[in-house]
C-alpha cells in the first residue's frame, strides 16, 4: 500500500498551517516530527478527512481518496490525541462497538478482540470500565480499536503523549509489533517515540515539510555539524550560549555541552556523531522562548 | 459493507449510552408516581361534590345515561325543581335530615345541579346554540358576498358547516376528562425527562473525544447519526405513551365510566367552541400524536443544543432556560399567534389551539389555526433535524 500526498495546503484565515506539503508513504513507521503548533495534526486531520484543505491531493495507491467515498475509512485505523472514549463501556464492550462502527461482521470482530487484549496485555482488564483504566491502558485500548479491522493504514497522533517511560516504551513496541505490513504514520514531538522505530522521519516545521528519510540517513547528513566540549564554570563565554545547545550535562569541575553549529564553536570543542534530537534540533529551530 | 447491519449494532450501543444512568427506571417510577398523585389531587378536587356521595351518583347517572328522554328529564326535574327553588333560602340556613340524598338540603341542591342538570341542560341545549351559531356564520357569508371579501366568506362557509350539523347524543360523565384536558403535569414530566436524559446525546461525543473516531469510521457519520434520532425519537415516543397512557387509565379508573368516550368532544364544556367534531376517543389519541410531535421538536432542541455545547451541564442549563423561554413566550404572546406558530409548546399546550375555532389567513384561504400550528412544528422538527445533522460532532466534512 502506498500513500501519496501531493501539494497539501491549508490555511485558517491568513495564517498559513499547511505549505504545499508532498509526501509518498509506504509500508513502514513513518515518524511524523514537529515543535507544538508545525501543522502535523491538521496534516492528518486532513489525511483523515476531518479538516478540510485548501489545495492538493491525497491519493492511496494511486486512487484519490475524494473517489473512495466510505471505504477509504475502511482501510485507515486511527488513534485521535488524548482520547478518553466512553467511560461506562467495558474494554471489551467498547471494542465491540468500535467493530460495529468499522462496518466488522460480528463473528470476527468477537474473534479479533481476545486475540488484540492478548497483544496489548489488557486480557485481566477486559471487563474493566474505561473509566477506571490508567492512561497507559487506555492508550493500548485505543491502539487495539485503530487495529480492529486490521488496516492498510494507521495514524496516531501523538499516541504517547502523558504517558510514563514505561508505558511510552511498552507503546512503542506495540506499535512496531502492530507495523507489519502496513503504512504506520506517527505523530510526536517526542523524538524518542520514532527514533527508534521509525524507518523514515518527516520533519514538519511552520506548516512546511523541512526534511524527510530515514533517521541513519538524516544523521550522517548531520556529521561535522555537533560538537562536545567540557568546560569549568567560569571558562564559558557568553558567545558560545547563542549557539544551538542539544544537551548540557553537570560534571565535577564544569559543564560538558553538546552544540549544534556549522562551525567549531569554541576552540576546545571536538566534533560527535549526531543523534536525533540534534536533526530536530537544526531543522526545526530552537523554540524562540 | 450494509449500512442497515451497522445501524441495527448501533442502536444496541446508542440505547445503552442514552439509558446507561442506572437509576433511570427509579427516576422514572418515581414521576409516575407524582404524576399519578397530582392527577388524583385534581381529580378529587373537581369532584369534591360526587365524592361523598359516590353511590348515589352511580345509582342516579346509571339511570340517567345515554339518550335525555323527557322521562329521564321529568324524574330529574321531580327531584332538582323543588331544590332549585329554595335554592336562594338554604344558601342561608340549610337542614338535613331524614328527607334530603346528601348530607343537607343545600347539598343535594349542589349535587344535583353541578352533576346532573347543568351537565344534562349542556348536552340538550347544544344543538341549538350550535345551529344559532352556524346560523350567524351563514348570515356573514352573505354579508361578505355582497361585499366581496371572499377570504371572510370561506371562512364563514367553513365555520357554518363545521357547526351546522352538531348535537350531543346523550349524557355522559364528561367531568374526569375535563380534568385530563386541563392535565399539563404529565408534559412537563416528559420534557424534564426528556431535557435530562437526551441532553448527553452528542456532547458526550466531544467531551470522551470520541467525535473524532465517530468522523473517521463508516459507520460514524450519517449511521450513527440515524442511529442516535431512532433512539432519541423512540425513547420520546415510549416515555409519553407511558405518561399519557397513565394520565388516561388512573381518570378512567377513578371515574369508572367510558361512556364519554364515544361522544363527540364539543360534548366537553372547554372545547364547546372548537373546531373539532371528532369523538373523545380519536380527539385523545390525535391530541397524543400532536403533543407527540412537540415533544420530538423539544427533543430535536435539546439535541441541536448537545451538538453546539461542550459540556452537558451547560446542555442542561441551556435547554432549560430555552424551554422555560418557550413556555413564558406561549402563555404570554397568545394574541401574537404567528410567533407561537413555530413554538413547539403550542403543541404541547394544543387544547388551547383546539378549543377555538379560529382562522388563519394563509394565501387567501382560511386555515385551522390547529393546522397552522402543526405544519408550524413539522417545519421546526425538520429545520432542527438539519441543524443536529450539519452540527453533530460526528459530521464528516466534503473531502
Amino acid at each position: 500500500m502506498k500513500v501519496s500526498l501531493s501539494n497539501i495546503s491549508k490555511k485558517y484565515g491568513s495564517k498559513v498551517v499547511l505549505d504545499d506539503v508532498s509526501l509518498e508513504l509506504k509500508e513502514g513507521v513513518h515518524g511524523l516530527l514537529g515543535t507544538n503548533g508545525a501543522g502535523k495534526t491538521t496534516l492528518i486531520n486532513i489525511l483523515m478527512g476531518v479538516t478540510s484543505k485548501n489545495r492538493g491531493r491525497i491519493c492511496i495507491d494511486g486512487q484519490d481518496i475524494k473517489d473512495m467515498g466510505r471505504s477509504f475509512l475502511s482501510c485507515v485505523g486511527y488513534l485521535p490525541q488524548a482520547p478518553l472514549f466512553y467511560k461506562d463501556f467495558t474494554v471489551a464492550e467498547f471494542l465491540r462497538y468500535m467493530g460495529a462502527l468499522k462496518g466488522m461482521d460480528k463473528d470476527v470482530c468477537e474473534k479479533r478482540i481476545p486475540e488484540l487484549l492478548e497483544i496489548v496485555n489488557l486480557i485481566p482488564d477486559a471487563g474493566k470500565k474505561i473509566g477506571a483504566l490508567s492512561g497507559g491502558m487506555r492508550q493500548r485500548v485505543g491502539i487495539a480499536q485503530a487495529v480492529l479491522n486490521d488496516p492498510g493504514i494507521l495514524i496516531l497522533d501523538e499516541p504517547t503523549a502523558g504517558l510514563d517511560p514505561r508505558e511510552r516504551i511498552r507503546f512503542r513496541n506495540l506499535i512496531t509489533q502492530f507495523s507489519e505490513g502496513k503504512v504506520v504514520v506517527l505523530a510526536t514531538h517526542i523524538v524518542s517515540d520514532v527514533e527508534y522505530i521509525a524507518n523514515n522521519i518527516i520533519l514538519l516545521h511552520e506548516g512546511k515539510l523541512v526534511k524527510t528519510g530515514d533517521p541513519k540517513q538524516l544523521e550522517d547528513e548531520m556529521d561535522g555539524r555537533v560538537w562536545e566540549l567540557s568546560l569549568n564554570d567560569s571558562d564559558v563565554p557568553v558567545a558560545l550560549l547563542h549557539n544551538t545547545i542539544s544537551n548540557v550535562t553537570r560534571q565535577e569541575t564544569g559543564i560538558r555541552m553538546r552544540i549544534v553549529s556549522e562551525t567549531r564553536p569554541h576552540e576546545a570543542a571536538v566534533k560527535v556523531k549526531p543523534n536525533m534530537d540534534e536533526v530536530f534540533l537544526y531543522h526545526c529551530g530552537e523554540d524562540p522562548a | 459493507m450494509n449500512t442497515g447491519k451497522i445501524y441495527r449494532q448501533l442502536l444496541f450501543y446508542e440505547v445503552k449510552k442514552c439509558l446507561r444512568t442506572p437509576w433511570l427506571p427509579v427516576f422514572v417510577v418515581f414521576l409516575l408516581l407524582l404524576n399519578g398523585w397530582k392527577l388524583n389531587q385534581s381529580y378529587r378536587k373537581a369532584m369534591s361534590i360526587r365524592e361523598e356521595s359516590e353511590e348515589l351518583y352511580e345509582d342516579f347517572y346509571s339511570q340517567w345515561k345515554g339518550t335525555i328522554t323527557e322521562e329521564n328529564v321529568r324524574e330529574l326535574m321531580k327531584i332538582y325543581a323543588p331544590l332549585k327553588k329554595n335554592a336562594e333560602r338554604m344558601a342561608l340556613s340549610s337542614q338535613g335530615g331524614s328527607g334530603t340524598y346528601t348530607s343537607t338540603e343545600r347539598q343535594d341542591y349542589m349535587f344535583f345541579a353541578s352533576q346532573f342538570a347543568e351537565e344534562m341542560e349542556y348536552d340538550y341545549l347544544y344543538s341549538n346554540q350550535a345551529v344559532r351559531t352556524a346560523n350567524n356564520a351563514y348570515s356573514l357569508v352573505m354579508l361578505f358576498r355582497e361585499t366581496g371579501n371572499s377570504y371572510e366568506v370561506r371562512k364563514n362557509t367553513l365555520i357554518y358547516r363545521q357547526f351546522a350539523e352538531r348535537s350531543i347524543p346523550g349524557f355522559s360523565d364528561t367531568k374526569y376528562l375535563e380534568v385530563w384536558f386541563q392535565h399539563d403535569y404529565s408534559s412537563l414530566l416528559i420534557v424534564l425527562l426528556c431535557v435530562f436524559c437526551l441532553s448527553g446525546m452528542f456532547v458526550e461525543e466531544k467531551e470522551s473525544q470520541m467525535f473524532m473516531l465517530l468522523r473517521t469510521t463508516p459507520g460514524g457519520n450519517k449511521t450513527t447519526y440515524l442511529a442516535k434520532m431512532t433512539v432519541c425519537f423512540a425513547f420520546i415516543l415510549v416515555i409519553s405513551f407511558i405518561f399519557y397512557f397513565e394520565d388516561i387509565c388512573i381518570l378512567q379508573g377513578l371515574s369508572g365510566h367510558a361512556d364519554a368516550l364515544s361522544s363527540p368532544v364539543y360534548a366537553l364544556r372547554p372545547m364547546e367552541s372548537g373546531a373539532f367534531s371528532m369523538s373523545m376517543l380519536s380527539f385523545i389519541v390525535w391530541s397524543y400524536g400532536v403533543r407527540l410531535l412537540g415533544l420530538m421538536c423539544i427533543g430535536s432542541t435539546v439535541l441541536l443544543i448537545s451538538c453546539l455545547c461542550t459540556r452537558t451541564l451547560s446542555v442542561f442549563a441551556i435547554s432549560t432556560a430555552i424551554l422555560l423561554a418557550m413556555s413564558y413566550m406561549q402563555a404570554a404572546l397568545r394574541q401574537w399567534y404567528v410567533i407561537n406558530l413555530a413554538n413547539p409548546m403550542e403543541l404541547l399546550m394544543i387544547r388551547r389551539a383546539a378549543s377555538v375555532c379560529e382562522y388563519v389567513n394563509f394565501l387567501g384561504y382560511p386555515m385551522l389555526k390547529t393546522t397552522g400550528v402543526i405544519i408550524g412544528g413539522v417545519m421546526y422538527l425538520l429545520l432542527m433535524q438539519l441543524l443536529v445533522y450539519r452540527t453533530n460532532p460526528g459530521h464528516l466534512l466534503k473531502r
